[in-house]
């Protein structure tokens, strides 16, 4: 037995030596070749992820569903309690009503004696998600809308509430989103009251810190954090959370999208930014004989 | 001991590739998309640990590959840095498998322990030359820990629902050759 399994050893062994050398080197080379020229590779990784993800919709869809019913479950638990926080919620909440009436009649009155012209309203397509990044290490969603539906690389996202990420590898029918938790996520933001201009930087925690801050003196906790439309990225005046500072007095972001559950996402379709490319005609206005030459002529 | 027929060994191949793929589909569950401070095991190494180690036969090395690759495209890691480190994880526990048959759990465990411990620290040691953000070495590090512990009750799992256990002395495959 042993010498027979030695001479099949020996026949099969250095055809399987190298496969395995061949299959590693192969290996090697797709991480090489993501390293150098990694936007390739993300526009493969996005295909498959294309082909692969929606397929497995039908099994995923009882698993969730299950997964629904136990936290719908757990909430059943705490229901008086949530009964008496809304009731306390809406209390607060009629007042606030009042007052955003108040403001709101008083803006518009404002804005007609201003004669402003603001920006046309962002038009937006939304997704549902259908799965998250599966690793621990990586913050985003696939969301099942795609190519197909006019999505490109870097347009914001938001839950009903506020930013959430931005779109980045659009496949056919579906588009990942870099959540701003990632650690790789950074996002220009405006702070206001005092209007201070930051960078949103994620990193891997619930709550990403801000960076490259103008002026920290003028911040305080509570503070709302806007997205600013530095870069030409996204667009500006998009609610993303609110100031709060951690224990070692480091400021940081509370999105007020509802990070924990994910579900139903909002692409902000941004629209090009129309350039001014000629100086103007102030000096020399086109004379109209001209024109009107040309016209007939 | 009866041998081990080619349906039998295809079959539990297509099992092993079939294990893989849902528990890629569960990690893709979009269940909690907050970050959180902890990580469940890695339980496809674990997995592909467990058969390479006690049925070598039953979990070839390209499907090994393919199984991983995929894990890597769907799971945002870098594509082929995971995987390669799998392959040659694999490679050396399977090079091992007959000597496995001899021991007792406990110095097998702690063999594939060694080995799952190299394939981390190799990892790391990549990661921190050539990436370009970070990630979180203690969350690695809680990782390869639980996937040390998971491996008895995956090797238990396995054994028990689908009789993935050592090869016996004398066990022959469809053409003669021991396993």
């Amino acid at each position: 037995m042993a010498t027979e399994r030695h001479s099949a050893e020996e026949y099969t062994g250095p055809v399987r030596r190298l496969l395995v050398a061949v299959l590693a080197l192969f290996l090697i080379a797709v991480f090489i070749t993501w390293r150098i020229d990694s936007p390739r590779v993300e526009r493969f990784r996005a295909e498959i992820t294309d082909r692969l993800v929606p397929n497995m919709d039908w099994a995923m869809a009882p698993i969730t569903s299950l997964a629904d019913l136990a936290s719908d479950f757990r909430s059943y638990q705490r229901i008086y309690e949530q009964n008496q926080e809304l009731k306390r919620e809406l209390q607060q909440m009629s007042a606030w009503k009042e007052a955003a009436l108040q403001l709101e009649q008083e803006n518009a009155r404002l804005l007609d004696l201003n004669k402003v012209q603001l920006d046309p309203k962002f038009t937006h397509v939304t997704g549902v998600v259908l799965a998250d990044s599966g690793s621990p290490f990586r913050q985003s969603v696939l969301i099942n809308v795609g190519e197909r539906d006019g999505i490109m690389d870097g347009w914001a996202t938001m839950d009903g509430l506020g930013l959430v990420g931005r779109i980045s590898g659009v496949g056919q029918t579906t588009s990942r989103v870099i959540l701003l938790t990632d650690a790789s996520s950074r996002v220009p933001v405006t702070i206001q009251p005092a209007g201070v201009r930051a960078i949103l930087a994620g990193d891997n925690s619930a709550r990403p810190h801000l960076d490259l801050v103008e002026n920290l003196d003028a911040l305080r906790p509570g503070d709302r954090v806007f997205s600013s439309g530095d870069g030409k990225v996204f667009p500006a005046g998009v609610l993303v959370g609110e100031v709060v500072q951690d224990a070692d007095r480091r400021l940081r972001v509370r999105p007020v999208a509802d990070y924990e559950r994910l579900e139903f996402l909002r692409v902000i379709r941004t629209q090009e930014v129309e350039a001014i490319e000629d100086p103007g005609s102030l000096i020399a206005p086109p004379a109209p004989t001209t024109t009107a030459e040309a016209s007939d002529g | 001991m009866g041998s081990a027929s080619p349906s039998y060994v295809w079959g539990m191949r297509a099992a092993y590739f079939g294990i893989g793929i849902l528990l890629l589909f569960l990690q893709l569950l979009p269940l909690e998309t907050a970050p959180r401070g902890w990580v469940a095991p890695d339980l496809l190494l674990a997995l592909t640990c467990v058969w390479v180690a006690r049925r070598p036969d039953l979990a070839p090395v390209a499907l090994v590959a393919l199984l991983f690759l995929l894990a890597d495209l769907l799971l945002q890691r870098p594509p082929g840095l995971w995987s390669a480190l799998a392959l040659i994880a694999t490679e050396l526990l399977r090079k091992r498998a007959s000597d496995f048959r001899d021991m007792i759990f406990t110095a097998e465990w702690a063999i594939v322990a060694a080995v799952i411990v190299g394939f981390y620290v190799a990892y790391m040691i990549v990661w921190s030359i050539v990436m370009t953000f970070e990630i979180s070495y203690s969350l690695l590090a809680l990782q390869m820990v639980l996937t040390i512990v998971a491996y008895p009750l995956v090797a238990g799992a396995s054994s028990a629902l689908l009789g993935i256990s050592k090869a016996a002395n004398g066990q022959t495959d469809a053409h003669g050759r021991r396993l």
